[in-house]
């Protein structure tokens, strides 16, 4: 919604990949298996951070007010769990996970690699590790396993008993082992699926789905959103509006005011201009006020050559492209001619540019 | 993860290991690598069509990588350029990765055309042609020359068995392809729906079977340009017999034997215009099934495509780019349909009248700008298939750069092949005289009607002016007394340029100018002096006003082409708007004129003054006193140096520049003009001082049946000249109490030189 308000690109690229996703047949047919879906929602993408977090989050929310928790869970309660309540045995569960997932990732990668000497199998290599989840996975585990081994040494601490002076601790504890258990269980579920896939990648019918599944999940839909932001920015000209009242209208070869997107050109002054710390990506650009600032330039600019009967070549120009990477200082918007943007128009135009750090 | 690969690097990667399988000659693994790839391959054209409603058929279309750069869809077609290498590398090793490749166009092919995009489907079509010209290396790289060291190359026995099992491959699955279209376009099922769904289908289905026959034309000229006997016959062949192989589809037969002019222009046509303009367009007396028009149209383009062969060949032999026999003789097979020896294509076979026709029939067609038309397929042909010779250079090849893009590029080469076709058989210049004046005494068989018999006439005049050009540079080609010949075919193609001219000349005598359009003058007329009124320029606050009472009538002949005004229209460029503009702009223009001389002779005031700055002072001190001064000069007016007289008062308003006389600027409050009028500009001495109300009212009079305008034609000896007479009446009302004022200054020495100079 605010999306289109703002006129970005990248909402509207994304809506039209979403029909096309819904749409296209090959699409649909190769879709991913409902497990991969959901562990695809489940799992963090790369880092353990995210774990850490959402933990501490549940413990927060606990300590917060551990009774309004309660009363809102069902009214049996949590159940007893005993045995598993000793975070030992989850640690040792999981250390064993680990232990089959690195060496099964590794072992295959190595025969993927030694498969043919003459040709480059990155890609395999690439997809091999995106589809089995091998890294998300792998970090599930080890971020269980840190939150139990802290547990295990926390819990005994005196700094712990302090905090939990005042939580009902017969309600914490199965609180915790029930989030710990659902978690084992989630990785279990996972490791199952890495085995299953790493284990079939060696066959080339399962490798050939797997590449084709890889591609229309991930490889082709971020190349056709891509692909639509793009034109849809360049093709913001048309949005413009015509040249009809201008007394160059009907002559091709005019320099009239005319407004290029995408486009690099000798430009005779910078507007607006962003520094870049880092290798940044153009993740979207808000048209909405993009095209506002550039009517409002060709008015001006119009108004300018009636007055005056200027018949300067006049241009604005916006030479980045969405999904292209930048570094260090970027012009975001150059012109050529004496009609220059107002303050106004250069703080909407770089609050129009949105970056993001490149993948 | 870093740099995750794109679709384009996974199939880059699958055709590397294609290769890798090649190298180890690895037949088994080779086969189930490239069919990996191809599916893969076959999944990104259809993951990537776009569902209806988006901004493109195909999203691997769209490409903002990079300036120049290609579209995805055309990338994942050159990974197959290495493997098409390598397996040419391997012929007489292992042929059957050339099998396996020649297949690959029907291996991409979606099952239906409506799973991906026309241009993508189109691009499927080339990779036949990259493995026709791998395989055309080879032979390049491996022939050897005969003893004498002359043009002639010979394999040796074992490479020659290879080639020629390789080049069957190769034309086999080329063919397959063709006939694959029927399946492609759903013609049969179209077929038994009706007529309108044929037609529409077949349509469709015309780029394939144009881009089909295009390429096979090309296979014929690269064999041709790599001095490949063998090839050369094994694709002329297909080439000739291109259009039998789809006999079983379209069942036409030779019906419609005098429908010459249809094209794939006639596709912008409904099926039922078709049908309406059967008897006339189709010269045919009942309503003509579908396969019928579609056959002849398929033998009228197959017969245009041997024809720019030809003379895309023929002009290589006048530019000395080929010195091998196998240039001349593919030309004499090809026209004669003979060319492996047998009469089984001599449907094909070309006499000096069918040549001639068939060139009108091209040349009379729209320009090569008209991008959408079937000129267009032939312009392209012509430059695809000269483009051969900046093929890249291996041992034993020439590189010279192309020099024919479109037809126009082809008269000489195709005045030598009349020339040739002449020589076999002189009795043919009669009949084609004979056949021509029959042609062209109908200009509604013509695409463009009279357009089209025009064209065809000023490019029969081109190839008689190429004759001298075209004979000179005939040795080897043709045998027969040279300069007989040239005369006959020069007289010949003098006396068919004036056929044309006599049959065009007969019509338009015939033809009086069009009411219709007349009228539509008048009204463009009327407009312009009622509601446009440009001819008004300075004098903004007249008043027009229709009157009822009659009037003085003015009268004004224009010099106009007949060809403009009749009906259908003989004009060069028929346009009938723009004959309406400029008409209302010479009469506005011719009524401006008329104003300004009736200002001239109102009541002057004089003064003399000293110069030029005295004069501008004294413009400014009178203007005070007249309401919207304006000063109307003459060509002595110098922007610059009058302009620095005036200094800092000068000022430029873009919205007072009008139509009829020039804006030059505004100095204080008063506009000067300047007025360009010979007679005016000799009246005004140095220019004049009067206000823009004087004229208070311009009256227009009715001329004639309470017209304001009326416009006819008036014949001259010339039939396609004549006068536009255009009658209207104005009154004009002049307001007497502001005075028109004289200014003058004696002319500096300069202007008295330049006189005398």
């Amino acid at each position: 919604m605010i999306g289109s308000l703002l006129g970005s690109v990248n909402s509207k690229a994304s809506k039209e990949l979403r029909h096309h996703q819904r749409n296209n047949p090959a699409l649909i047919k190769a879709k991913r298996r409902p497990i991969h879906r959901f562990l695809n929602h489940f799992l963090f993408r790369t880092s353990l951070l995210g774990y850490f977090m959402l933990y501490l989050f549940i413990l927060l929310a606990t300590y917060a007010d551990g009774h309004l928790v309660r009363e809102l869970w069902p009214a049996f309660g949590f159940p007893d769990w005993g045995f598993f309540t000793k975070n030992e045995h989850f640690i040792g569960a999981q250390v064993t996970a680990l232990g089959i997932i690195f060496p099964i990732a590794v072992g295959l990668v190595t025969v993927i690699a030694q498969k043919n000497n003459e040709s480059n199998n990155s890609s395999d290599v690439a997809i091999y590790y995106n589809e089995s989840m091998a890294y998300r996975i792998g970090a599930s585990c080890v971020a269980l396993v840190v939150v139990l081994l802290l547990n295990l040494f926390l819990a005994d601490s005196k700094w712990w008993q302090h905090i939990t002076e005042s939580i009902d601790t017969a309600f914490v504890g199965p609180l915790l082992s029930t989030v710990h258990l659902a978690w084992i269980i989630v990785n279990f579920i996972a490791l199952w699926f890495f085995l299953e896939t790493s284990l079939s990648f060696v066959q080339p019918n399962y490798r050939a789905r797997l590449r084709r599944e890889y591609a229309a999940n991930h490889a082709i839909p971020l190349d056709i959103k891509r692909a639509l932001m793009q034109a849809h920015y360049y093709n913001s000209t048309n949005k413009l509006p015509l040249l009809k009242n201008d007394e160059t209208a009907d002559d091709p070869f005019s320099n009239g005011p005319e407004v290029v997107f995408g486009y690099s050109w000798d430009a005779e002054a910078t507007e607006a201009t962003v520094f870049l710390n880092s290798e940044m990506r153009l993740a979207d650009v808000w048209m909405t006020p993009v095209l506002w600032v550039a009517k409002s330039w060709l008015q001006r600019s119009r108004a300018a050559r009636q007055n005056h009967n200027n018949v300067e070549r006049e241009m604005l120009v916006f030479p980045v492209m969405p999904a292209f990477s930048y570094s260090g200082e970027i012009a975001l918007c150059t012109r050529i001619g004496s009609t220059s943007l107002t303050k106004w128009e250069r703080v909407l135009v770089k609050i129009s540019f949105r970056f993001k750090r490149a993948q | 993860m870093k740099s995750l690969p794109t679709p384009s690097d996974m199939l880059e990667e699958l055709a590397a290991q294609v290769i890798a399988q090649m190298n180890k000659q690895a037949i088994t693994s080779f086969e189930s690598s490239f069919d990996e790839m191809v599916d893969f391959h076959k999944f990104l054209i259809a993951a990537y069509t776009a569902v209806p409603g988006s901004i493109t058929d195909s999203y691997a279309h769209i490409n903002f990588t990079s300036v120049f750069g290609s579209a995805p869809y055309e990338k994942w077609n050159r990974e197959y350029t290495s493997i098409l290498e390598k397996a040419a590398e391997n012929i007489g090793v292992e042929n059957d990765y050339i099998a396996h490749l020649s297949r690959l166009p029907l291996s991409l092919m979606p099952r239906k055309y409506s799973e991906s995009s026309e241009n993508i489907i189109l691009s499927l079509l080339d990779p036949s042609l990259y493995l026709a010209h791998r395989i055309g290396d080879w032979v390049s790289q491996r022939r050897i020359r005969n003893e004498t060291g002359s043009a002639e190359h010979y394999l040796s026995g074992l490479d020659r068995k290879a080639y020629e099992d390789a080049l069957s491959r190769v034309v086999g699955g080329w063919e397959n392809v063709l006939m694959a279209a029927s399946t492609l376009y759903g013609l049969n099922e179209a077929n038994k729906v009706s007529a309108s769904h044929y037609w529409k289908a077949l349509h469709t289905s015309w780029p394939y079977l144009a881009r089909h026959l295009r390429n096979t034309g090309y296979m014929v000229v690269a064999s041709v340009w790599n001095d490949d006997p063998i090839g050369t016959r094994d694709y002329a062949e297909s080439f000739m017999g291109w259009r039998n192989r789809l006999s079983h589809v379209f069942d036409g037969g030779h019906a419609l034997p005098r429908a010459r002019f249809i094209t794939a222009d006639i596709f912008s046509s409904q099926w039922q215009d078709v049908q309406l303009d059967g008897h006339t367009f189709l010269r045919h007396e009942h309503i003509p099934a579908v396969d019928l028009v579609f056959s002849k149209l398929l033998e009228n383009t197959h017969r245009d495509t041997i024809t720019i062969v030809t003379g895309v060949m023929a002009g290589w032999i006048i530019e000395g780019k080929t010195h091998s026999r196998l240039a001349a003789q593919t030309i004499k097979g090809l026209l004669d349909g003979t060319l492996v020896g047998e009469e089984r294509y001599s449907i094909v076979r070309t006499n000096f009248t069918q040549l001639m026709l068939n060139l009108i029939r091209m040349n009379g067609i729209a320009s090569y700008r008209d991008q959408d038309r079937y000129a267009s397929y032939l312009d392209n042909a012509v430059d695809t298939f000269d483009r051969m010779t900046e093929r890249r250079v291996l041992n034993g090849r020439a590189f010279t750069p192309s020099t024919k893009h479109n037809r126009d590029d082809l008269v000489v080469a195709w005045t030598l092949l009349a020339a040739e076709r002449l020589s076999l058989d002189l009795d043919q210049a009669a009949r084609f005289k004979h056949e021509l004046a029959e042609v062209v005494g109908d200009e509604s068989i013509f695409p463009d009607a009279d357009d089209g018999v025009r064209r065809s006439q000023r490019f029969i005049q081109s190839m008689k002016d190429s004759v001298p050009d075209a004979m000179r540079r005939s040795t080897g080609f043709i045998e027969d007394n040279h300069e007989d010949l040239a005369a006959l075919l020069e007289t010949t193609l003098s006396e068919a340029s004036a056929i044309i001219q006599q049959k065009r000349t007969a019509r338009i005598q015939e033809r009086q100018a069009d009411p219709a359009k007349l009228h539509a003058l008048e009204r463009a007329i009327s407009d312009e002096l009622v509601q446009k009124k440009s001819y008004a320029s300075v004098f903004v606050q007249a008043e027009t006003v229709v009157s009822t009472n009659t009037g003085e009538a003015l009268t004004r002949r224009y010099n106009l082409s007949k060809g403009d005004l009749v009906s259908p229209s003989m004009a060069i460029a028929p346009n009938l708007e723009s004959l309406q503009r400029s008409c209302a702009t010479a009469v506005s223009s011719s009524l401006s004129t008329y104003l300004f001389t009736e200002l001239m002779e109102l009541t002057r005031v004089s003064a003399t003054l000293a110069d030029e700055r005295d004069y501008w002072e004294h413009v400014q001190i009178v203007s005070e006193y007249i309401d919207a001064p304006v000063v109307l000069v003459g060509l002595w007016y110098n922007r610059r140096s009058s302009k620095a007289l005036m200094e800092a008062n000068w000022t430029f308003n873009a919205h007072k520049r009008v139509e009829i006389v020039e804006y030059m600027g505004t100095y204080g409050t008063v506009d000067i003009y300047k007025v360009n009028h010979a007679p005016l500009v000799q009246e005004l001495n140095r220019g004049i001082l009067f206000s823009r109300s004087i004229l208070k009212r311009i009256n227009l009079h009715p001329v004639e049946d309470n017209r304001l305008v009326t416009a006819s034609f008036e014949e001259t000896d010339d039939p396609w000249n004549g006068k536009l007479v255009i009658q209207f009446a104005p009154e004009l009302e002049w307001d007497n109490s502001p005075e028109v004022i004289e200014l003058c200054f004696p002319k500096p020495e300069t202007d008295l030189l330049n006189e005398q100079i």
